[in-house]
């Protein structure tokens, strides 16, 4: 087994179209970090967008105090305009001075305020931006950054958070600022990862796998003429050259996946921090309740699905390949079925019936299933990881299984 | 018993491809397979290494069922260079074989010398030409000194040089003993391999062809032509009179010296002797004429 896997391993990687797909992989993930990098707000952007409200207050004194009998006027707007000013004076000093514990204790306090105006979330339907829920998430988050001693990712007030709950915005302008605020980018190690594993363990990442490996499959020729016909006529056991070819590509899947994770980390190291692995991800749970998780294991849970998902849309690959001549006709109907699969179990019928949790093309939503957002769209908390590994496990051997005895017959 | 084929069937759709396929090989010797395109050759090959299943039959090698995957350590099959990997070099597919086979890897060089291929052991197979994928396919095969080798049309792409070398190393392995069985369209080069050659139609090796016959005919040109035809048939002389008025025969039942010594006794003089090797081309032609090559 250990020679199947090496002259595997080897075939796989002289193959220029293989090295090729790797480097579009380096590439995207160096430019993604450039992208974040830019993008993150630090400490003078903080700084700046504070001396920008200043500023925006100042003149709105000015205004409210034009005459004596203005500043008489409004001597209660003033005062809160100054009040507000020596606040913004306060954080923009902490955050100079990289105490982001007293700007996170601010933060906790006014939204302390907020919470107890805002009716509960079980009490009312609202779902108006930004929910109960929301601003509680807000909190609770702040507070396990103030626990955990975690520097925030920028901006950390109760407008940077959407939820779930969040489906009504009252302009269209507040939904713009609201995903401007929500939207967060951070360079260290640790979030650039969580990023793009957001971004990229998706049914766009499992397509770019089926390309990346597809040919290691297909192009052996299984069930006709063909170099596996050289591996046939070795001293080796059938099911040996088949399995090898398939931990193989799992293996190598892994190496790809970690060699990503890792390049990503090393970028986020090199150019500025390694992060905080605990910086808590929110996970929904059912009746109005929430929890956190921490963003290393939410990135280790992640990719774990993922796995599970490529294994899924291998096995679907390794049975076209042995129903199909052509390596390219293989990967094309191998992404229309899980293209097809992904699209139709977005379907409302698809979603609510019982047994939806156990089809499998509901799990290409991986970053939604580990945090229970799509149990709660679904309303059915049987969306979970581990129903969605051992679902994809099921149909993968199951899959694996047909192929097998097809290319048996095949070959009779 | 080296191979043991008995009343191998296979059917492909609707049609019979191998049709009750016989034979036995007792003793090392080199075997030409030889038949029209479709006469079922390679699937005969592919049965035998268990790339094909059949309908019917029995298969044994080296007296182990065909199935048995341990038997490649002793049989190799030259097949198709599509086996080949593009990407991978002369070098790597070697280094497999050696490796599966437990060899030393002084092996490849040894034998990658003696099928002349030193010169493009690094070079990747996508550059090679049909010869040097040839070299390639001979040294895979021959790496562990097989017991049995089948070579599917292992002439194919060969310039003259390179097919002098496979001759020679073919009839080294067969002085080694090891059996060769080989399919070729090239009849010239199966003459200078073996007398033993196995005729393949429509699935089914010929009766005739699996028959000893001698490889030389002879034509006598005699003084009395019907007379000395007289003769030798009423002694049993199984002989006929051609049309340019000499007398036949082939050496399969007949000695010339007893066909010469009998006339002279007679006073029957023979004027001249012509000795034809009746090549596989020839036979082939008494065989197939009027078969169409698909």
């Amino acid at each position: 087994m250990k020679d199947l896997l090496l002259f595997e391993f080897k075939k796989i990687t002289k193959i220029l179209y293989f090295m090729m797909m790797l480097l579009a992989l380096i590439a995207f993930v160096s430019f993604f970090f450039i992208y974040s990098y830019v993008h993150t707000a630090r400490v003078d952007d903080y700084i700046y967008n504070n001396e920008a409200i200043k500023s925006s207050h100042q003149l709105s004194i000015d205004e409210l105090s034009n005459t004596e009998e203005d500043r008489a006027t409004n001597k209660e707007d003033i005062k809160f305009f100054r009040g507000e000013m020596e606040e913004i004076d306060m954080l923009s000093e902490s955050a100079r001075n990289h105490d982001w514990e007293n700007i996170i204790r601010y933060e906790i306090a006014s939204s302390e305020e907020t919470v107890k105006v805002l009716p509960s979330q079980s009490e009312e339907n609202v779902y108006t931006w930004p929910t109960h829920f929301t601003n509680e998430v807000v909190m609770e988050k702040n507070k396990w950054l103030l626990e955990h001693h975690i520097k925030p990712v920028l901006p950390i007030h109760s407008f940077s958070e959407i939820t779930a709950y969040d489906r009504v915005f009252n302009t269209a302008i507040d939904e713009q600022i609201a995903y401007e605020f929500f939207n967060k980018y951070d360079s260290s190690s640790i979030y650039f990862l969580f990023l793009l594993v957001e971004n990229g363990l998706t049914i766009g990442g499992a397509i770019f796998f089926l390309f990346l490996f597809g040919s290691m499959i297909t192009r052996e020729g299984l069930g006709r003429n063909g170099p596996i016909h050289f591996l046939a006529t070795m001293p080796l056991k059938r099911w040996k050259i088949i399995w090898s070819k398939l931990i193989t590509t799992i293996l190598l899947t892994f190496f790809v996946l970690f060699a990503t994770i890792l390049w990503g980390t090393l970028l986020g190291i090199v150019f500025d921090r390694f992060g905080d692995w605990g910086y808590p991800v929110l996970i929904y749970e059912p009746d109005f309740s929430f929890r956190f998780i921490e963003m290393g294991n939410f990135i280790l849970l992640s990719l774990l699905l993922f796995l599970s998902l490529l294994i899924f849309c291998y096995s679907w690959l390794f049975l076209y390949s042995v129903l199909l001549k052509q390596t390219f006709m293989t990967i094309v109907l191998t992404i229309i079925t899980v293209g097809s699969g992904y699209l139709l179990s977005g379907s409302d019928i698809a979603i609510t019936q019982e047994l939806a949790p156990f089809n499998p093309f509901h799990y290409f939503h991986i970053t939604e299933v580990i945090t229970m957002e799509y149990a709660f769209n679904a309303e059915n908390y049987n969306f979970t990881m581990w129903n969605g590994i051992i679902s994809l496990f099921i149909f993968s051997l199951i899959i694996i299984l047909v192929a097998f005895l097809l290319f048996r017959r095949k070959a009779k | 018993m080296i191979v043991q084929v008995d009343n191998l069937k296979k059917k492909y759709k609707k049609d019979w491809i191998l049709q009750g396929v016989q034979f036995e090989i007792d003793h090392p010797q080199i075997v030409a397979l030889v038949g029209p395109n479709g006469s079922g050759k390679t699937t005969l090959f592919n049965c035998m290494t268990n790339l094909l299943s059949f309908n019917s039959g029995r298969i044994k090698l080296l007296e182990k069922d065909y199935t048995d995957t341990s038997l490649f350590y002793d049989i190799a099959y030259l097949q198709d260079n599509r086996i080949l990997y593009e990407n991978l070099t002369a070098y790597d597919h070697l280094k497999f074989v050696s490796s599966v086979m437990k060899l030393p890897n002084s092996k490849i060089i040894e034998v990658a010398e003696r099928v002349g291929m030193q010169r493009y052991l690094k070079k990747r197979i996508q550059k090679f030409s049909l010869g040097m994928k040839q070299h390639l396919l001979l040294a895979m095969a021959i790496i562990n000194s097989p017991k049995l080798l089948l070579m599917d049309e292992p002439i194919n792409g060969l310039d003259p040089t390179s097919a002098i070398n496979m001759r020679k190393i073919l009839l080294e392995l067969h002085e080694e003993g090891t059996t060769i069985i080989i399919s070729s369209h090239n009849l010239d080069e199966i003459d200078r391999l073996t007398n033993t050659i196995y005729f393949m139609k429509d699935g089914r090796i010929l009766e005739e062809s699996l028959k000893d016959y001698n490889t030389k005919k002879y034509f006598l040109t005699v003084n009395q032509i019907d007379q000395a035809k007289a003769i030798l048939e009423e002694n049993a002389y199984p002989v006929k009179v051609n049309e340019e008025e000499q007398i036949e025969f082939d050496d399969n039942h007949t000695s010339l010296q007893e066909v010469i010594s009998l006339l002279n006794q007679h006073n029957i003089l023979v004027e001249d002797t012509e000795i034809i090797r009746i090549g596989a081309e020839k036979r082939y032609l008494e065989l197939f004429e009027g078969t169409n090559s698909e």
